[in-house]
Parts: structure tokens; C-alpha cells; sequence
């Protein structure tokens, strides 16, 4: 399956990119809201507590997609090896891990709720397997960014090579 | 660097301008520009058989070498 040029994802993958920074952005203005409204249904410490996190994660959730796009739009202008790529990526990683690390303490606080233990049990589960995915992504991002270093050093060789 | 590119030398001695040479090995002005200015990172052996062979030089000529 092709990703750019014509008959190929690149339309949605753009779409979805958008849709995703959206939802983001939704999460960042209505999660204040929801925040600080007082629901009965947050009463729970570690709801409210988690409901934080996830509004707080949302804010490097839309930097990390907002630097995908330009790195998308990049790919397509076929200005790939370019030094604001690597910049990009290095947001798109210190963000995946501020995301993780946010996940982190928040499974780690789970873990002390005096709350009702069978559905702490299962929702601590979730958040560690969350706080992986994202610090996991980090890290490959950061390995990601240095090979695109040497990319760009190796093409800048190349371009000066007469 | 301290490999000097000796290049608009030998352009003077040959009294040729650096388009007209640009023209007879085949790369553009702005890559000859490069090379002239000492910005280029390295030169391929055919870059150095053509620019040799249009001013009847040898690398020598063109390729310095100064201790920094």
C-alpha cells in the first residue's frame, strides 16, 4: 500500500492526523471544564486524580500529533532530511515521555488508593501497560531521532561531495 | 580544512572563467562554486580527470595541503 503520491493513504492519514489533533485539543478545553465542574461520578479521589492525568496528557498529546503533521507535510513537500525534522522528532520524544511519566505517577499513586481494590486492580493494570506504550514510543523516537541525525549529516556529505 | 582547493589559481593561469569550465566538465556553477570556495567535503576522481584534463594540470595543482 503506498503512503504518498496518488491512490494512496497520505489523504487519510492526513484526516486522521487532523481528527486525532482535534480530539486533543477537545480534551485540553473540555477537560478544565469537566475538572473543575464537581460531579458526583468524581467523588472518587483517583477518578478525579486520573481524569486530571488524562487532561494533562492531553496538552503533549496534541504537540507530539501537531509535530507528526509537520513531519508529514515535509514528507510530502519531499523535504525529508531536513534539520527542523530532527527538532520535530526530538519534541515528538520528550513529549511521549512526559506522557508516559504522567501515566507513571498516576499508576503509582493507584496503587495506595484505599478504594474499591477489584476495579483499582484492573484500571493500575491499564495505566502501567499506557505508561509503557508511551515510554517504550519515547525511546524508540529518541533512537528514531538519532539515526535521522546521521541521515542528515551523511546527505549533507553527499550534497557537498563534488 | 586543511585541504586547500587551489582551483580559481589555476583558473587565472588558464585565463578561463569559472562558468566556461563549469560548461566543459558538465557541473553546474553554483558545485564549481562549492569547490572554489573550499565548502565542499570531498571530490570524486571524475570531478578531478575532467578539471585536470580542461586545464592540463595535475591534482597537485589544485589540491593544497596546509597544517592547521
Amino acid at each position: 500500500m503506498k503512503v504518498l503520491g496518488k491512490k494512496s493513504l497520505s489523504t487519510v492519514i492526513k484526516i486522521f492526523l487532523w481528527i486525532l489533533l482535534a480530539i486533543c485539543l477537545l480534551v485540553v478545553i473540555m477537560g478544565g471544564i469537566v475538572v473543575i465542574s464537581d460531579f458526583s461520578f468524581f467523588n472518587s479521589s483517583s477518578t478525579l486524580r486520573s481524569l486530571i492525568v488524562l487532561y494533562l496528557s492531553s496538552i503533549p498529546a496534541a504537540v507530539l500529533i501537531s509535530q507528526f503533521i509537520g513531519i508529514f507535510k515535509s514528507l510530502e513537500n519531499n523535504e525529508v532530511f531536513d534539520k527542523k525534522n530532527l527538532k520535530r522528532l526530538r519534541t515528538s520524544y520528550i513529549s511521549s515521555i512526559i506522557m508516559g511519566i504522567m501515566y507513571l505517577i498516576n499508576s503509582i499513586m493507584l496503587f495506595f488508593s484505599p478504594e474499591d481494590e477489584n476495579w483499582i486492580i484492573i484500571y493500575m493494570l491499564l495505566t502501567y501497560i499506557i505508561t509503557l506504550v508511551f515510554l517504550i514510543f519515547g525511546v524508540g523516537l529518541i533512537v528514531l531521532s538519532e539515526i535521522y541525525k546521521r541521515a542528515i549529516k551523511y546527505k549533507e556529505e553527499n550534497d557537498l561531495t563534488i | 580544512m586543511a585541504i586547500i582547493v587551489n582551483l580559481d589559481v589555476m583558473l587565472a593561469k588558464r585565463k578561463m572563467s569559472s562558468q566556461e569550465l563549469s560548461e566543459k566538465i558538465g557541473i553546474t556553477p553554483a558545485n564549481l562554486s562549492i569547490l572554489k570556495t573550499n565548502k565542499g567535503k570531498a571530490i570524486r576522481f571524475s570531478t578531478l580527470d575532467a578539471i585536470c584534463k580542461e586545464l592540463d594540470c595535475t591534482p597537485g595543482d589544485i589540491l593544497e595541503y596546509r597544517k592547521n
